[in-house]
């Protein structure tokens, strides 16, 4: 059936009712350049960060791989590749270090062997340029064009000779050889390290295994990029491993991965909601508005799907005018910004390289803005449809004062509260889009905060300046003078200066209270040997084995208090600087492994009476090893922390390892640079100054600022849009209303009032419906992004502060708009209301 | 190869697209076309039609079949009146003829016998053959009306000038009941066919007169409309009950009250008749004074008829 | 041939504790070609006949028969399409769309039946309502009494079979409004238009062939004027 021919007119009448309402136009385009601007870079971030992990391994290693199994062997090999879930696994050796080239000595240039599969599916793809073959006779090699470089090879040629000398990598094999080698292919890639490929032939001569400690390396490609832990596991399982073998992985990527991914989506969410709601509501009010207009055309014969099409049509022509807008904008910011954002999100990422913005990222943005458009007008056109005509025959607009229930009081707060929720969904509206404002609001505070270099500072490190004496593992020189120290306490900006000192003890008997730890620590793969050989041989001769060495370490109060937050049970001051009580540190284990509550008897070599065993009660254990008051630990032996009045009566003059000083205000510039006066000329000590950890976390810090204010602002900067939109357009439906309380001898400032005290009824509900969520969701950002394991902390300050902002929005706007519609006398608003 | 075929598949998608639009629109224009042609029918009648091979020329002729059938019933039933019509007229005319001989020997009979008793008949028939006369004449009037010949071609026209000559042709008839007309008459232009709404105003200055007591006066004025020219005619006589307001225009229509005065009824009708027909309409309405006020709604603008 | 006819039509609203009874049970039957006025004071419910014989409202019972098809059993759209090719509405307050000049305003009717606007008709219609030198002015720039003229060639432009009208007058002075009224009469006549209007002006009414009063949703009286 051929329809009658009418979409033309349809469109005619769309398009001047869209020339109708310029300013509502203008906000809504507006929204939608936010809106799009937003999604698009949300899903850039995204799609960038996606792109960056797929090329970590790639850039970091020059290879790609997934996962890699140490030191493999044969069988080993065959029974990965035969795995389902592996795409392909190649061999890589790593068989000698070219030491010299014609006089220049090389700085780790090592050289490598790698199979077929290695080579063509992992290697290659990872370089950036390549010329030349893979070595096959024994001479060949094939160099890094960095290695090259740093040989003073600037332009090389294939075939040219190079005459180096190098060492094997095979265990006891300490000779230095000397080859000429022929150049077979050079290449680039992102590593920028130095590194060469050699021929199976060579690397059979050098008597190098693959299965030697360290060389060897099966490079895994998984078929699924993101594996569990579970999974790594039951692939260790399969495979049987020998001695020290390990499968070396990233399975936390996956979480890190679904966690970005979560905080994408969570903030593409957030963005589609605020842009729904400001949409929405604009388009809302405007249709309310015309109810009339529209009933007229239904009068006069549009169907409601008709009426559905001038509304889509609107929306259309927001989408067309404001997508690309935004989608421009969000193009030149995200070229700029993204890497940056990127490295704020996670420092260990490289993205230095170039990240480019797949064109389709604003494809699908563009697509997602345009779903919202219509979306949001999804529910305006509705309305506009199915308008009674009737509503056309109405001779006052805004039919819903004639709806109204009698109020309750006629007090001004009973008046403003009704009028509040007179259009129960615009209320709705409202009280969502400040929500969500002020919950993006307290994200971002959070973020912000989390990210202060003050505040990470003060959750790190209580003092103001370190001070290490470095001599101590070599040769142990007293440099912090009683005499100094008291010249540091005579500054002025000082407020106080403790000493850490440190000394060596031993412990006869330590299997009972240290055996636990020392077991574990056998276990990982950082500590070679074997713990039973190794106890045996303490056992016998606890003198002679490093298992009986322990730190000893004085401190003082402060540094006590400070060093209690990170013990596993607090630990009696009292006791402790009686002497009574100890804390022990360890590395590289979790729990206390059975020390607390445990005595160790020491001796100490350079005490008064070297001979004199003494016992102490581990009183608390820092079991994350999170903090270490001392400098340098002894290897992993333990360390027995005591109070400094024990150490100075069991030692005649400890070593000052360490001078902890706090200034009178923190920051302090002037009192840090007399500090390090003292110390001219002393190269034997070095600083840890939290002013300069300060300014290198200023960057990021202000990275955070920038990133969290602009999304916070856009989210605000919609929710208070709407607000001012929904509020000039409740003050406009209400002028006849607001002209007879006038004629009736209410006061403008009565009026006012009563529209003041709404506002403050907006923003208290706002802000109480938005508390909880803002505060779930302001832990959920801290547990997900503190990456300097601060104690959790809220920012009570900024969001009191946002919250004072909200209420002042709240509350000055209504005033603003009534003042600025209604100049007009009592008559003239009188008679507006009635056209 | 594959890459030829794919391209000829599109060219041939693309051409079955063109031919599929291109018979769409056809059929719109057809559909178009055809509605245009009904909605001149419904206002105007079938119109010219084309004879040629078209389907549209074939509907177009049933169209005007279907038009033409209707329009001959409605013609052989006006042809049927008609003749009726026309006997009447004719009957009328033929026994006007004689009517007027008698009338005229009545008068010459009158003459001569001035007295006695046989004066007394001669003014009986007189007046008889008056009222004979009188009634022929509304006969004709109305049968005037009936067969449609108000022929009416409205012309840009003053409508102080209408008002002067109605007036003017009751002159008379109000001077024997020493009747003045005040008139108050403007500039303003009307479309009217002058000869007819001349007739038309002074069947209402006539009747004004008819229902005035003597020594009285009528008011006749003209006043503008931004659409309508009014001429007024104000009297202070018996006046006309609101309920019969709306039905003195129809035919033969006389109100109880003046059951003792001669006519018809047809007046107002014919009336009525000659004003819509320009494209106006007359409103009665009761004179706060006393009496009745007649209003004459004649058009500013152009009406075409049709 | 009665062209509008409605059956115990009955209209109730439920305002919670009260129902309103709009209209009571009206029958009521308009010949074609008929100028029927409706007078009642204001909650009459003679407002509230008038939205169901446009099919602007649905009653709660009974039949509104427009050109022998019962229009309160259709569909709403279906309702829509009916109502712009065969009902014409002239409202109090115009309802002129105010973004729009005069002729496009006049045209829409038709063009949102898909129809090219008979552009002789249009014009005779605008020429008859004096609007011709008005024909692009928008909406606000007209008095009063134009733009009634202009919603009453709207009205007529579609060549609907009845005009409903909505106290055409009851926002003009009584010299605009009588011209109204005439050129809603005679344009009416000229056409063969059957008009329905409400007032509560009983001058106004006085226009019409024939009156009916509406009081508390029933008829109390009716014929001829």
């Amino acid at each position: 059936m051929i329809q009658v021919k009418n979409n033309q007119v349809v469109r005619e009448v769309a398009l001047i009712t869209y020339r109708g309402n310029r300013k509502r136009n203008v906000l809504s385009v507006f929204a939608l350049v936010l809106t799009t601007f937003m999604i698009t870079t949300v899903i850039a971030l995204g799609v960038s960060y996606w792109d960056t992990i797929q090329k970590r391994q790639l850039r970091m290693e020059g290879m790609d791989y997934d996962v890699e199994l140490t030191e493999p062997r044969e069988n080993q090999v065959e029974l990965v590749r035969d795995m389902e879930e592996v795409k392909y696994a190649g061999l890589s050796v790593k068989c000698a270090i070219v030491e010299e080239y014609q006089g220049k000595m090389l700085d780790k240039a090592r050289l490598y062997w790698v199979d077929d599969i290695c080579f063509e599916k992992q290697v290659m793809p990872a370089l950036e340029h390549c010329e030349g073959k893979y070595p096959e006779k024994e001479d060949e090699i094939m160099l890094s064009l960095h290695l090259l470089k740093a040989m003073g090879i600037e332009k090389p040629q294939i075939g040219m000779s190079l005459p180096l000398s190098y060492f094997t990598l095979k265990t006891n094999d300490e000779k230095e050889y000397a080859k000429e080698f022929t150049l077979c292919g050079f290449y680039s890639d992102y590593t920028g390290k130095n590194r060469g490929y050699v021929s199976k032939a060579f690397f059979e001569t050098t008597g190098v295994k693959q299965t030697d400690f360290t060389q060897g390396a099966l490079k895994i490609k998984l078929k699924d990029k993101l594996y569990t832990a579970k999974e790594m596991d039951e692939m260790s399982r399969a495979l049987k491993f020998h001695s020290k073998q390990i499968l070396i992985g990233n399975p936390e990527f996956i979480e890190e991965f679904l966690r970005m991914t979560g905080i994408l989506a969570g903030m593409l969410v957030m963005i589609f909601a605020s842009g729904y709601l400001f949409i929405f509501n604009t388009m809302y009010i405007s249709i309310s508005k015309d109810i009339r207009y529209y009933g007229q055309l239904k009068t006069m014969g549009m169907t409601s799907r008709q009426l559905k099409k001038i509304v889509y049509t609107q929306a259309f022509i927001h989408s067309v005018l404001g997508i690309p807008a935004g989608l421009l904008l969000a193009g030149i910011v995200t070229k700029q910004g993204i890497p940056k954002v990127l490295s704020l999100i996670n420092p260990v990422l490289d993205v230095s390289n170039g990240v480019t913005v797949w064109p389709g990222v604003f494809f699908i943005a563009g697509l997602f803005a345009l779903a919202t458009s219509f979306i949001s007008v999804g529910t305006p056109a509705k309305i506009a449809g199915d308008c009674s005509p009737v509503e056309a025959m109405r001779h006052f607009a805004g039919g819903i004062a004639g709806k109204r229930r009698p109020r309750e009081g006629t007090s001004l707060y009973s008046m403003a509260f009704s009028n509040m929720f007179r259009d129960k969904k615009q209320a709705v509206v409202i009280f969502l889009s400040f929500v969500t404002g002020i919950c993006v609001f307290c994200m971002m505070n959070e973020y912000i905060l989390i990210n202060d270099g003050k505040f990470i500072l003060e959750g790190t490190s209580a003092w103001d300046m370190e001070i290490v004496n470095q001599t101590i593992l070599e040769e142990e020189r007293q440099i912090f003078t009683e005499d100094m120290i008291s010249e540091i306490s005579a500054l002025p900006g000082v407020k106080s200066v403790e000493k850490v000192s440190t000394a060596l003890a031993k412990v006869p008997k330590g299997e009972e209270v240290f055996g636990e730890y020392f077991k574990e620590l056998y276990g990982t793969r950082y500590a070679p040997g074997n713990y039973e050989e190794d106890m045996e041989k303490y056992r016998e001769n606890p003198e002679g084995s490093f298992l009986g060495d322990a730190g000893f370490v004085a401190i003082g109060e402060e540094e006590f208090l400070e060093l209690n937050k990170h013990v596993n049970q607090k630990v009696d001051e009292e006791e402790f600087f009686q002497g009574k009580a100890a804390v022990a540190t360890k590395i590289l284990t979790e729990g206390d492994d059975g020390m607390t509550g445990k005595t160790v008897d020491f001796y100490l070599p350079q005490g008064k009476n070297p001979k004199e065993v003494y016992s102490i009660t581990i009183a608390g254990v820092d079991t994350e090893g999170s903090y270490n008051p001392a400098y340098f630990t002894r290897g992993e032996a333990p360390s027995i922390i005591v109070s400094e009045n024990l150490a100075k009566k069991l030692i005649q003059e400890p070593y000052v390892e360490k001078l902890k000083v706090k200034y009178e205000k923190s920051y302090d510039k002037e009192t840090e640079k007399e500090v390090k006066e003292i110390f001219h000329g002393e190269n034997r000590v070095s600083f840890d100054s939290k002013i300069e950890n300060y300014e290198e976390m200023r960057e990021s810090e202000s990275q955070a600022k920038v990133l969290g204010y602009t999304l916070g602002g856009i989210v605000g900067l919609l929710s208070i849009c709407n607000y001012l939109n929904m509020m000039a357009a409740s003050v406009l439906n209400r002028s006849k209303e607001f002209g007879i309380l006038e004629s009736i001898g209410m006061t403008t400032g009565q009026i006012k009032k009563v529209l003041r005290i709404e506002g403050v009824g907006y923003g208290l509900i706002s802000i109480l419906l938005a508390l909880p969520f803002g505060l779930i969701l302001s832990y959920l950002v801290f547990t997900n992004a503190n990456m300097y394991r601060t104690s959790c902390a809220l920012p009570w300050g900024s969001n009191l502060l946002l919250f004072a902002g909200v209420m002042a929005v709240c509350v000055l706007v209504p005033g603003a708009v009534y003042g600025r519609m209604y100049k007009s006398s009592v008559v003239e608003q009188l008679r507006e209301g009635d056209i | 190869m594959e890459i030829c075929m794919s391209v000829l598949i599109l060219l041939c998608i693309l051409f079955c697209l063109l031919v599929q639009q291109h018979y769409k629109r056809e059929m719109e224009a057809v559909y178009q076309g055809l509605l245009l042609k009904l909605d001149r029918a419904i206002t105007l009648g079938a119109g010219e039609v084309s004879y040629d091979e078209s389907m549209d020329a074939a509907v177009c002729e049933r169209l005007r079949r279907i038009l033409e059938i209707s329009g001959m019933h409605k013609e052989k039933a006006q042809k049927e009146r008609d003749m009726v019509q026309s006997l009447i007229s004719d009957i009328t005319h033929q026994v006007r003829t004689p009517l007027t001989n008698i009338m005229l020997y009545t008068g010459l009979l009158q003459e001569k016998e001035k007295d006695g008793e046989t004066a007394v008949l001669i003014e009986k028939i007189s007046q008889a053959s008056l009222r004979l006369d009188f009634f022929m004449r509304q006969l004709v009037k109305s049968s005037c009306a009936e067969r449609e010949m108000i022929a009416l071609s409205p012309k840009l026209t003053k409508a102080g000038e209408i008002v002067g000559m109605a007036c003017q042709a009751q002159e008379l008839s109000a001077m024997k009941k020493n009747i003045v007309f005040v008139r108050e008459v403007t500039e303003d232009m009307c479309f009217a066919d002058k000869k007819w709404t001349i007739e038309a105003v002074a069947n209402v200055v006539e009747n004004a007169v008819k229902y005035s007591p003597e020594n009285s006066r009528i008011e006749v004025k003209t006043i503008p409309y931004e659409s309508f020219v009014l001429i007024e005619v104000k009297d202070f006589g018996i006046g006309i009950k609101e309920e019969e307001r709306g039905l003195v225009f129809g035919r033969f229509y006389r109100s109880e009250d003046v059951k003792d005065l001669p006519g018809f009824g047809i007046g107002l009708y014919l009336v009525r008749e000659i004003i819509s027909g320009e494209g106006g309409y007359v409103k009665i309405k009761e004179n706060p004074e006393g009496g009745t006020i007649v209003q004459v709604y004649l058009s500013r603008f152009p009406v075409s008829v049709g | 041939m009665s062209i509008l006819k409605t059956e115990n039509l009955k209209k109730y609203y439920d305002t919670g504790e009260v129902t309103v009874k709009a209209l009571d049970g009206v029958d009521l039957s308009v010949e074609k070609g008929e100028f029927l006025s409706v007078v009642g004071t204001s909650g009459s419910g003679k407002s509230t006949l008038l939205h169901m014989l446009g099919g602007l409202d649905i009653p709660t019972s009974g039949r509104v028969i427009v050109g022998g098809r019962d229009i309160s059993r259709m569909k709403k759209d279906e309702l829509t399409i009916f109502r712009r090719r065969n009902i014409g509405f002239v409202f109090q307050n115009y309802n002129l769309l105010p973004l729009m000049n005069v002729y496009q305003n006049i045209v829409l009717p038709i063009r949102l039946d898909g129809i090219v606007p008979d552009k002789t008709y249009v014009e005779n219609i605008i020429s008859i309502l004096g609007l011709g030198e008005k024909k692009y002015a928008m909406p606000n720039q007209l008095s009063g009494g134009q733009q009634q003229r202009v919603a009453l060639a709207r009205a007529l432009a579609a060549k609907p079979a009845i005009i409903l009208a909505d106290e055409p007058t009851g926002n003009l002075d009584s010299r605009t409004g009588q011209d109204v009224l005439g050129l809603l009469k005679t344009t009416g006549e000229r056409f063969g238009q059957t008009i329905v209007m409400i007032t509560h002006n009983d001058e106004a009414a006085q226009m019409a062939g024939r009156i009916i009063r509406i009081e508390d949703g029933k008829i109390r009286e009716g014929g001829r004027s």
